[in-house]
């Protein structure tokens, strides 16, 4: 019967010791849950009933081509040097294992965001009823939060 | 004695005038940019006199390339009200809400270029590109910053 329970003890500090030592191993990159990324928009397509999606410029979209996740805060925000601070609501944020994926709208828009929380690589959409922007990106911790 | 108060309260006096004359003077300096930020748009009238002077109209030009101005300028106003963007708010527009907005921007410039070009000669034409060009990245600035 002791022996019993001391196997049962042992298995149980056994498994405990693989789990701490399985979260101690886990990659600090995308570790803490609320950690701001910052993100940089490579390329932008405009997609329109009428033709096929074609590659804009950032510039002539009016889109910061860098861009911070705050998690914390509920918002994006724009962070390049000549587009600072234009911040866009986030209302919805689903964390699963293997990325982020947010959500918002606001006047007309709608737009949603997928980031990889293992490789950073970020799709998202601006949804504006008659015009759907497609961005790509890749996004990483923020150093200063 | 008497002079020396007298002279006391008119110092006195011009101490107060001065500083009403300040507080006005800081009071209208505050006032003129908020007065300029009416509209983003490069298109004032002193804009539109200074790009008149700069194509080198003669007189039957000036009048039509002035009324083409304008209108594009009322149109830009209407866009830009339609999206939601108000300068005098001195809220910046959010980061997804100007995505469209060269798109429709462009439809004006159309019609505005090719107004234009039944009117100006080939080297003013070059001269209404820079201007055009010019223009553009000033609104952006306004728009952003």
């Amino acid at each position: 019967m002791r022996q019993t329970m001391m196997r049962g003890l042992f298995y149980g500090l056994s498994v405990a010791a693989v789990m701490m030592i399985g979260v101690a191993l886990t990659p600090p990159a995308f570790a803490a849950d609320e950690e701001p990324l910052i993100c940089s928009i490579i390329e932008a397509r405009e997609c329109t009933p009428d033709s096929p999606c074609r590659k804009v410029k950032l510039t002539d979209i009016f889109l910061a081509p860098l861009v911070v996740l705050d998690f914390a805060k509920k918002i994006i925000v724009s962070a390049a040097m000549d587009d600072r601070g234009r911040t866009e609501k986030i209302t919805g944020h689903v964390k699963t294992p293997d990325e982020h994926i947010i959500y918002g709208h606001s006047d007309h828009k709608a737009w949603n965001a997928v980031v990889s929380r293992k490789s950073g690589s970020m799709t998202a959409n601006v949804n504006s009823g008659d015009t759907n922007h497609v961005l790509f990106g890749n996004c990483a911790p923020h150093a200063y939060p | 004695m008497a002079y020396w108060i007298e002279a006391r309260r008119s110092r006195g006096l011009n101490r107060v005038t001065r500083t009403v004359l300040l507080c006005s003077f800081a009071l209208l300096v505050s006032f003129v940019p908020a007065a300029a930020a009416t509209s983003v748009i490069p298109l004032s009238d002193s804009e539109i006199n200074q790009y008149v002077k700069r194509l080198n109209l003669n007189q039957n030009q000036k009048p039509a390339v002035t009324s083409i101005m304008k209108r594009s300028r009322t149109e830009g106003e209407s866009i830009l009200k339609k999206h939601g963007v108000n300068p005098q708010s001195g809220k910046k527009p959010g980061l997804f809400q100007l995505m469209t907005l060269k798109k429709e921007f462009n439809s004006v410039v159309q019609w505005a270029r090719a107004e234009v070009e039944k009117v100006l000669t080939p080297v003013q034409l070059r001269e209404f590109e820079k201007i055009y060009a010019e223009g553009a990245a000033l609104l952006r600035q306004r728009l952003l910053k």
